[in-house]
């Protein structure tokens, strides 16, 4: 559902937004599509050559999700003046994300949101979590 | 060079990048975006945005389609490379049909211990800017990279 600013409030939890499961595939197009050819993504030889059990998600396809998540809860309404996130876990193929938001500060005068965003798994650890910066229009 | 703070300043070229509708499409599509703004003309050109923007991450295809500040770095090994933080400020929307000045510097390198031993800590800035040389994205990705 789109925010709106009137209705915000400090400390005010945002509806998540449930990610279909990372698959293989996925993570081939979200390489082919970003560049980033890392086969850390890809290649399930070279990701247990460094030491894990198979191929993980680049960091930047769970932001990518806190980014849908952002504009998914603006819609038109706002843009997104900053995101700062920290990769804390693997991600790895089979894993539900669910993004999830706080409001933490409101400035009145321009009309600017700072929101805690963060990407939780299936088993309800933080993969990637920071902040967003939005302006409704 | 090694991985240590003699990397500090060390940039890259200044690269032309053009930002094309299909490219919006093919990453709003892998990252599973269903946003009508990065895809459909018409829609886009009734809301604020007055035509199609790109998704808010597709500022990290900016940093890959050149050569990084690390790819000429002896010894650097990619199974060693964590990413570690990220953070994108926005000074206006990317939009396709734009293009774009992007350069690539090494603004800061330190050690951390970690559990497993030494860490460096990599932060790379990237700046996007429009043809009137006026800012649109500004990038900072933090490289963590396994010494031991």
């Amino acid at each position: 559902m789109e925010l709106m600013w009137e209705t915000l409030n400090e400390n005010m939890e945002l509806e998540p937004l449930v990610k279909p499961p990372v698959d293989r595939v996925q993570l081939v197009k979200y390489a082919g599509a970003s560049g980033d050819f890392n086969p850390l993504h890809t290649v399930e030889e070279f990701a247990r050559q460094a030491g894990l059990d198979g191929v993980i998600a680049h960091g930047m396809l769970s932001m990518g999700f806190l980014g849908q998540y952002l504009r998914h809860l603006l819609g038109v309404k706002g843009d997104i003046l900053r995101m700062k996130v920290r990769f804390q876990r693997m991600v790895k193929p089979g894993d539900v994300l669910t993004c999830r938001g706080t409001v933490r500060t409101l400035r009145k005068d321009d009309r600017i949101a700072e929101l805690e965003v963060a990407a939780v798994n299936q088993s309800g650890d933080i993969v990637t979590a920071g902040v967003a910066e939005v302006r409704f229009f | 060079m090694p991985v240590d703070r003699s990397l500090i300043g060390k940039k890259t070229n200044v690269h032309v990048v053009d930002v094309e509708k299909g490219h919006i499409r093919r990453f709003a599509e892998a990252v599973g975006d269903p946003s009508p703004l990065y895809v459909d003309e018409a829609f886009a050109e009734s809301t604020p945005f007055r035509g199609l923007i790109a998704p808010p991450t597709f500022a990290t295809t900016l940093a890959r389609v050149i050569p990084g500040p690390l790819a000429d770095v002896p010894g650097f090994d990619l199974h060693r490379v964590l990413h570690g933080e990220q953070e994108y400020v926005f000074h206006r929307p990317m939009r396709p049909g734009d293009r774009y000045w992007v350069q690539q510097e090494v603004i800061d390198v330190y050690d951390r211990a970690g559990r497993s031993g030494r860490m460096t800590f990599i932060v790379i800035e990237t700046r996007a800017k429009d043809i009137n040389d006026l800012p649109v994205v500004t990038g900072r990705e933090t490289i963590i990279y396994r010494q031991d």
